[in-house]
């Protein structure tokens, strides 16, 4: 072999063996968190990891993979996540966490600080769907401890209401946050929905609740009580028109297969409705139809805007049924 | 060079020298118009039957009246009253030299020498034994011709003269220069191929000097010459259809004494995804059937990689039901999920090339213990995994759309999954840029590997991945050599 | 069936593309001043390709000048372009495996020739539009035109940085002093990019400032909740491409002449 051969070889070897001077091998073995609790306690913060980490199985159509509770409590939302991803079997991994459960009452702020902490660690991801939930970290790892599947069940509650749920990234704004809590030896969530501003969190009932879904053109039926019958609508388009100081709210509403048309007064109960709605939000510092915006795009910055620290402008509501 | 002497004698003792050990060596010393002379041939590669009905018929009817003078002819004049003043069907150029002789010996015809002449007269009285023109194995297709390539040169060159009767059709023959002296044709339409790329390849044919010369593949390192290619430039049929096909768009066959296989240069990618059935079926279901080759050809060489880089580094692109099972399946057995793969790639490849060389009486033999092992034992044993053998299983088969790939595939498959398995997400898109870079790098004789028609330069083109009907393709013939837009 | 061995519109608009991903950031200000901005200096620039041009021909200083400076820009863009994909492979995925294939690439870079990169453009465009097609129904769902006004609305009017690459003065070298019209349509691309991302992060986020790729990280539809990772593999295979070609641009600028193919020489 002459020089330049050797040197050849020499090159050769030294660009494979810095290829894999930077090379790893990774397995499947993790803890894929899918939801996340969070809560304030009186000593400081308390985390619930909901993870699914399979047992071994060659044979595939034997494998299972519950979902497991893990939770831990700490000083801060840092330390409190740290012990209880040491509570998981495996190391956590959190590319499939989308939900985050959150309680009642400073929510915003326990919120703002795990944003942080997900822009800072990767451990989420800040369009993770929000709830809430007026169930205690305590009950819900019980519950998850002594009945099989009620953590799954969860889970598939979650995925089925999370339509409803704001993201992560809305903390600053308007949220209105699904309720989920006890219902027999299951968890279910909640007709009504708790409003959250900067203002604080607001109860919001049922009718108004379900009214504010439909205004924000979230998909899936929405169900009504007027007149003490039940009218569900599947699909309904919202249109907004701003006169000089008025609103005027039109709402197409296409109703579920083989629900018969409404009645005048339910349609006026309907239109009621929906003006009690906004005005709820309004009072709370909501915008719920966006009429801010919609008269900085017609008039101009220069023009007269819209403000929630304003009376809310009149509005007047009108509903029409498709009949197809 | 040797040439011949006068001297039968002489003659035929040179020729002792050469072949006198060889069994198949034949000589008959005959009288012919009175002049001595010997019949020279190779026994089972002449036919001596009708190399005496031809010769002693013709002799005995064209015998010429004793001369008054009782005097027999001469070697001379023999040749000259043989070869030009009678109806013997011998060949028009005579034998001047010892390796012509050898040379036409070894074709298979029988060679007349005759006392006090230096030339021999040769006569094609080939009866060599040759596997007929049957249905290459290798390439199926439902509609269109079912011949195939022989072995032998002259009858490939006669099934291409067949479905190209013009004068357009080149088919020159040329001796290589190996220790065998094998024959090989270049084959050509002079108003289609570019005249200097077929002087290119003429040249570099005639100087190319292969040990041996067993099929026309072993030209390629002289026509590509790199030290390492993933994507070779030519393609190979054993279709004289599919051959004549190539011919018509320009290209340049290689075709080699011994082998069926013909060479055809230069190819495109878009090539391996086309068979002659596409244009015998209709546009739409050929079109389908391309985009189902493409699918099925990328399949096979990124499945086994993406499936270890999803399933480990980016779980939330699985379905999660699909994911736990992967996971659980992993966690059963002893290797990660990448070697196991590996694993299961390469046990799969043993059992094709078991399958390929062994007889076919034990075929049956290595299908049951492959399944056997595979399929129950090894998933029992913990060794392997559902998961995991139902993706290997899946891309072997899918590598079978497209066979002419299949070295390449092979290859890929298995530096996608090594990088996708100890680099992650960034092994694999270096994969695939490797992958990219060698196919658009490639090349040959100034045309490029990938394009001009099909995808992705032009994916609606008319005879891309998809095709538009036969009737539109006509009105605008396709040459390799035209420029680019 | 001959290319010609210069890079192709397509080849340039991809590196150009590429870096703008890269570069494409959220305005300080309001988008709609980041918008009108924006387009100016789009303008700007495309009139700046074409006097330079037009210089390229009539003054050999500047000829001299111009490549002189332009090898050097090439390696501080691929010093760059090395450097942002590195990060998104150590922050995403984990791994510093570029880092090992790095000398292959420059090798690469250095051996092919530019009728390579141009086919290999035309693959990787296909995937970006896909990229783009894939990433509009799961950020649809999340964009509301209010949230981008709102925002606005509180933010002051500032004027945006133009993004401007060596690509776009690579004319004149290799079409030997003319400037080819795909040139001029690069700044526009540059900014087509930039106006995506601010009035994406505009309409999803509205005020909140968060970084660039928490909109990929946003991305959510039917059974797929994630695809943000699929989104950042297109554009590393981009940046790898950008890598290679800037490589080989920077040796056909040295060298003057385009490292023979292996299409071309055979």
């Amino acid at each position: 072999m002459n020089r330049r051969s050797r040197f050849k070889l020499l090159f050769t070897a030294l660009c494979v063996g810095w290829c894999f001077l930077f090379l790893r091998c990774e397995t499947t073995e993790k803890s894929m968190v899918r939801a996340v609790y969070l809560a304030r306690t009186e000593t400081g913060t308390q985390v619930l990891l909901w993870y699914q980490a399979p047992e071994a199985s060659a044979d595939a159509s034997e494998a299972s993979a519950a979902v497991q509770a893990a939770g831990a409590e700490g000083d801060t939302l840092e330390k409190a996540l740290s012990a209880a991803e040491e509570a998981l079997p495996q190391a956590a991994d959190y590319r499939l966490c989308d939900y985050l459960l959150t309680t009642p009452g400073g929510a915003d702020a326990l919120l703002a600080d795990y944003e942080q902490l997900v822009l800072a660690r990767k451990c989420g991801r800040t369009a993770a769907r929000v709830s809430c939930t007026c169930l205690s970290g305590e009950d819900l790892l019980k519950a998850c401890e002594k009945q099989g599947g009620f953590a799954d069940k969860l889970l598939e509650k979650l995925k089925a209401h999370s339509a409803e749920m704001p993201r992560l990234y809305q903390h600053g704004e308007t949220m209105l946050l699904p309720l989920l809590c006890r219902a027999e030896e299951d968890a279910a969530f909640e007709k009504t929905a708790l409003l959250q501003t900067g203002a604080g969190q607001t109860e919001l009932p049922e009718a108004q609740a379900e009214m504010a879904r439909l205004l924000a053109e979230q998909p899936g039926a929405k169900t009504f009580w007027l007149d003490e019958k039940q009218v569900k609508i599947r699909r309904c388009s919202v249109s907004v028109t701003l006169d000089k100081n008025a609103v005027r709210l039109r709402l197409d509403a296409q109703l579920a297969a083989g629900e018969p048309q409404p009645t005048e007064a339910q349609r006026a109960e309907l239109e009621a409705l929906a003006v009690q709605t906004v005005h709820t939000f309004w009072q709370q510092g909501a915008d719920l139809l966006a009429l801010g915006p919609r008269r900085a795009v017609q008039a101009g910055t220069n023009g007269e805007m819209f403000t929630t620290k304003n009376a809310c402008p009149e509005i007047r509501a009108d509903v029409h049924f498709l009949g197809f | 060079m040797q040439k011949l002497s006068r001297s039968l004698a002489e003659n035929l003792a040179a020729l002792d020298a050469l072949f006198g050990a060889s069994a198949d060596y034949y000589v008959k010393e005959i009288a012919i118009y009175h002049c001595k002379g010997a019949i020279v041939l190779f026994d089972g590669m002449a036919s001596l039957d009708s190399l005496w009905e031809l010769l002693l018929d013709a002799a005995s009817r064209q015998a010429p009246p004793n001369r008054s003078d009782a005097q027999p002819l001469t070697g001379q004049e023999a040749y000259a009253l043989i070869l030009h003043g009678s109806a013997f069907p011998a060949e028009s150029s005579p034998v001047q030299d010892m390796p012509d002789l050898v040379k036409r010996l070894t074709a298979g015809m029988a060679v007349l020498l005759l006392d006090g002449c230096a030339e021999g007269i040769a006569f094609s009285v080939q009866g060599l034994k040759y596997r007929s023109v049957e249905e290459p194995s290798g390439e199926g297709n439902l509609r269109g011709s079912r011949e195939g390539f022989a072995d032998l040169l002259r009858v490939n060159l006669s099934l291409l003269r067949r479905l190209i009767r013009t004068p357009d059709l080149v088919q020159e023959v040329q001796q290589a220069d190996t220790a065998a002296k094998t024959e090989y044709a270049l084959c050509y339409c002079k108003s289609r191929a570019d005249p200097a790329m077929v002087r290119r390849v003429r040249k570099t044919l005639a100087a190319a000097k292969p040990e041996l010369l067993l099929d026309s593949s072993y030209f390629v390192p002289w026509l590509l010459p790199s030290w390492a290619r993933l994507f070779t430039p030519v393609s190979y049929t054993e279709r004289p259809a599919a051959a004549a096909a190539k011919l018509c768009e320009g290209k340049i066959i290689v075709l080699v004494n011994g082998s069926p296989s013909a060479m055809v240069l230069p190819a495109l990618f878009c090539e391996n995804f086309e068979c002659l059935d596409d244009y015998a079926s209709t546009a739409v279901f050929a079109s389908f059937l391309r985009v189902l080759k493409y699918a099925s050809f990328y399949l096979t060489v990124f499945l086994p990689g993406v499936f270890v880089c999803l399933a480990v580094y980016l779980p939330e692109l699985i379905p999660p039901q699909l994911l736990y099972k992967i996971a659980a399946a992993e966690k059963a057995t002893p290797l990660p999920l990448f070697a196991e793969m590996l694993l299961v790639i390469l046990v799969l490849e043993v059992i094709r090339e078991a399958g390929l060389r062994m007889p076919q009486s034990l075929g049956h033999s290595v299908s049951l213990v492959s399944a056997l092992i595979l399929g129950d034992a090894a998933i029992a044993t913990g060794l392997m995994s559902t998961p995991v053998i139902f993706v290997a299983s899946v891309t072997a088969i899918a590598l079978f759309v497209t066979p002419s790939l299949y070295e390449p595939a092979v290859l890929l498959r298995l530096g996608v999954l090594l990088a996708a398995g100890i680099a992650g997400p960034v092994g694999l898109v270096g994969a695939f840029f490797a992958f990219l870079l060698s196919l658009s790098g490639t090349g040959m004789m100034g045309v490029p590997y990938l394009a001009p028609h099909p995808f992705p330069q032009a994916p609606l083109a008319e005879d891309g991945v998809i095709r538009r009907n036969y009737r539109r393709l006509s009105r605008q013939g396709f040459n390799i050599w035209q420029d680019r837009r | 069936m001959k290319q010609k061995e210069v890079f192709s519109g397509p080849a340039l608009g991809l590196s150009v593309l590429t870096a703008a991903l890269a570069d494409a950031a959220a305005p300080a200000g309001s988008v709609r001043t980041a918008l009108l901005s924006g387009l100016l200096n789009a303008a700007v620039l495309s009139a700046l390709i074409l006097l330079a041009g037009a210089f390229w021909q009539r003054s050999q200083a500047f000829r001299l000048a111009w490549m002189t400076a332009l090898p050097l820009w090439l390696l501080a863009e691929l010093a760059r372009t090395v450097l942002q994909a590195h990060a998104v492979c150590r922050e995403e995925f984990r791994s510093m495996a570029l880092l090992g294939a790095l000398p292959l690439l420059l090798w690469a870079g250095g051996q092919l020739a530019p009728g390579s990169w141009n086919a290999a453009a035309r693959v990787l465009w296909w995937m970006v539009f896909l990229g783009i097609v894939l990433c509009l129904p799961g950020l649809l769902g999340q964009m509301h035109w209010a949230r981008l006004v709102a925002a606005d609305a509180a933010r002051p009017a500032r004027s945006v940085q133009a993004l401007v690459y060596a690509e776009y003065f690579f004319g004149p070298p290799q079409c030997a002093g003319k400037t080819p019209k795909h040139l001029l349509g690069l700044p526009w691309l540059a900014f087509a990019v930039q106006a995506a991302a601010w009035l994406g992060m505009g309409l999803v986020f509205g005020a909140g400032d968060y970084p660039q790729r928490e909109l990929l990280r946003a991305w959510n539809a039917g059974v797929f909740s994630r695809l943000d990772a699929l989104l950042l593999l297109v554009w590393l295979a981009c940046a790898f491409y950008r890598i290679g070609f800037l490589c080989t641009a920077l040796r056909t600028c040295l060298c003057g002449t385009a490292p023979a193919g292996k299409g071309a020489a055979e």
